[in-house]
């Protein structure tokens, strides 16, 4: 589902004391099965803007379209549930949000919200809590019985039973176990190649943003700083680094063995595999020298 | 969302209300709840009110922003005026529909009730609006403090107090971020049949509940891990200073008074 930004511009409390600009500007496209990562000093407006994708926030001006609905500044509020159903967000430490008695009636909250009917919500919620690698005993306890990892999943469950045509993700993996936050970034990865998602991943890690997206945004002071692929985004470090932040670890490895051997390595990719290809290669070519 | 709401907001200035002491402002709020009631006709009503606006004016607090934080309460007032319309049945009919008379004592009743109660509702928003919550608290404290004689715990409940306070605007933050979330899963909190919508909170009031006792939880042992043990010896890190502002203002509460007491119709 395409994804239209123009213009955009927020103000949080507009007319009060507090009044804060948030947003200033935004234009920006993300086409249907764009895998997009939106990095950004924290302030940056990133959850700011990812907001406005689902209507939780309305413009102060500019509009956005998502596929055919458009929603702008002074809008009506007709559209907002249809666009809601297309667009899911899982928020960051989404667990707050659980509620229910048991993990399936929690899964099943959003589907039924979308008029899904009980049998097939059910079916979701059965289908989704193994698909986040929980197994299915968990529906009948109740979700404030497991431990933080097992709740985060149940509550991204809750948001891919909706079955949303985008996917945003606003750093769902802070404060998980280094192996966690692989098996749930690779689960999104995964269903983002298999149901023709469109996903936005809202991330601080700038090894998660190389590694899975497919175009990166970087966001700053409530603007678009640069946008691209990441082999091009991550060939800019000055600029990276102006705005307090850096190129992967991978490629800050590559940049010092390029600095020490004195001869340019290929930096297209930024898995450690990658990165050790590229080495090896340069040692193939025997340009070990130090 | 919530952003409206000035309860217990405090607004950073340099005002001659924001620098006046809080036990002053305090006890000038305990003297304006007495002397509202001193109103009775619509000259005193009137003093009061250029009163009240005049307070306003001195704190810096736009006049636009106080007026979309009132906007909850014009309901209750609207409400207490329409009860006294229907209840009161005093003076002349001025309008009849036969079932229904409304008297000119009614409607001069409820405007008067309702007047009395935007005073209250703004002289003491203006309190939290100037006062940081620990001052508030420190100025109640020290107020209260010939009542620990009698073994009253006022240390303990000025602490209460400034937790309350200090947590208003976390738990509105909290109860919006839910709110989004929810409404990410299809809830809504604004549609639908008064039924379907109180049990709509419940998605909101369970997660804000359980992260509010974590809350509580997590505050106890950050207290008791600072060795907090209660009031007993405890020395302040600030020191509240009494000026001529304070005298003065006092002694300008109690020249209204003295003026309301003057021109009340008594009797
Ligand atoms: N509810 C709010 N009320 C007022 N200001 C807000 C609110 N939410 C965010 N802001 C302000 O808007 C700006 C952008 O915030 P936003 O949450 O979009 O940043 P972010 O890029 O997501 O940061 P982080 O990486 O820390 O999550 C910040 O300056 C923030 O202080
Ligand atoms: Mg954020």
């Amino acid at each position: 589902m395409d994804i239209k930004i123009s213009g955009l511009t927020h103000r949080y409390k507009a007319g009060t004391p507090f009044e804060r600009l948030a947003l200033h500007d935004v234009s920006l496209s993300i086409s249907s099965g764009t895998f997009l990562a939106v990095i950004g000093h924290t302030g940056s407006g990133k959850s700011t803007l990812i907001q406005h994708l689902n209507g939780l926030l309305k413009p102060s001006e500019g509009t956005i379209t998502v596929g055919d609905l458009t929603i702008a500044a002074g809008g009506k509020k007709k559209q907002l549930k249809a666009l809601r159903k297309r667009v899911g967000i899982v928020f960051q430490y989404p667990e707050h949000q659980l509620f229910d008695e048991t993990v399936e009636k929690d899964v099943m909250f959003g589907p039924m919200n979308f008029g899904q009917s009980e049998e097939a919500a059910r079916a979701a919620a059965h289908e989704m809590i193994k698909l986040v690698g929980l197994p299915v005993e968990v529906l009948q306890k109740s979700p404030f019985d497991l431990s933080g990892g097992q709740m985060r999943r149940v509550a991204i469950a809750g948001v891919l039973a909706m079955e949303p045509d985008v996917l945003i993700l606003d750093e769902p993996t802070a404060g998980l176990d280094p192996r966690g936050r692989k098996e749930i970034m690779d689960l999104f990865r995964t269903l983002h190649d298999q149901r023709n998602m469109t996903t936005i991943l809202v991330t601080h890690s700038m090894e998660d943003a190389a590694y899975y997206a497919d175009r990166i945004l970087v966001m700053e002071k409530g603007s678009t700083y640069l946008e691209g692929a990441p082999a091009e985004i991550f060939a800019k470090r000055e600029e990276l680094q102006a705005v307090g932040l850096d190129v992967p670890e991978t490629v800050q490895f590559l940049l010092r063995w390029q600095e020490k051997t004195g001869k340019p390595v290929q930096m297209s990719s930024f898995t450690i595999e990658d990165t050790a290809k590229a080495i090896s290669a340069d040692f193939g070519k025997g340009g070990f020298t130090c | 969302m919530l952003d409206n709401v000035i309860i217990g907001q405090y607004i950073p200035g340099t005002s001659v209300l924001h620098k006046m002491d809080p036990r002053a402002k305090l006890l000038g709020i305990f003297v304006f709840i007495f002397v509202v009631f001193l109103a009775n006709n619509w000259l005193t009503y009137g003093i009061l009110g250029v009163f009240a606006v005049a307070a306003i004016l001195l704190s810096q607090v736009s006049l636009r922003y106080m007026y979309k934080g009132l906007k909850p309460i014009f309901f209750i007032v609207i409400f207490t005026f329409i009860l006294h319309i229907l209840m009161t049945k005093q003076g002349e009919v001025v309008y009849d529909l036969g079932w229904l008379k409304i008297y000119n004592g009614g409607v001069k009743q409820g405007v008067f009730i309702s007047l009395r109660l935007v005073y209250l509702v703004l002289v003491t928003s203006l309190l939290t609006l100037t006062t940081t919550p620990i001052d508030i608290t420190d100025g109640l404290e020290y107020l209260l403090a010939p009542f620990k004689r009698v073994k009253l715990p006022v240390h303990e409940f000025a602490l209460m107090m400034s937790i309350s306070l200090r947590f208003i605007p976390t738990l509105l933050q909290e109860t919006e971020k839910i709110m989004k979330a929810q409404m990410a899963r299809g809830a809504e909190f604004t549609a639908g049949p008064v039924k379907e919508r109180i049990k709509a909170f419940v998605p909101l009031l369970v997660p804000l509940f359980i992260s509010s006792f974590k809350r509580a939880e997590d505050l106890a042992l950050a207290m008791e891990a600072r060795g907090y043990r209660g009031g007993e010896g405890r020395t302040r890190l600030r020191v509240l200073h009494w000026g001529f502002r304070d005298t003065g203002a006092l002694l300008l509460l109690l020249i209204l008074a003295a003026v309301l007491i003057v021109l009340r119709t008594h009797g």
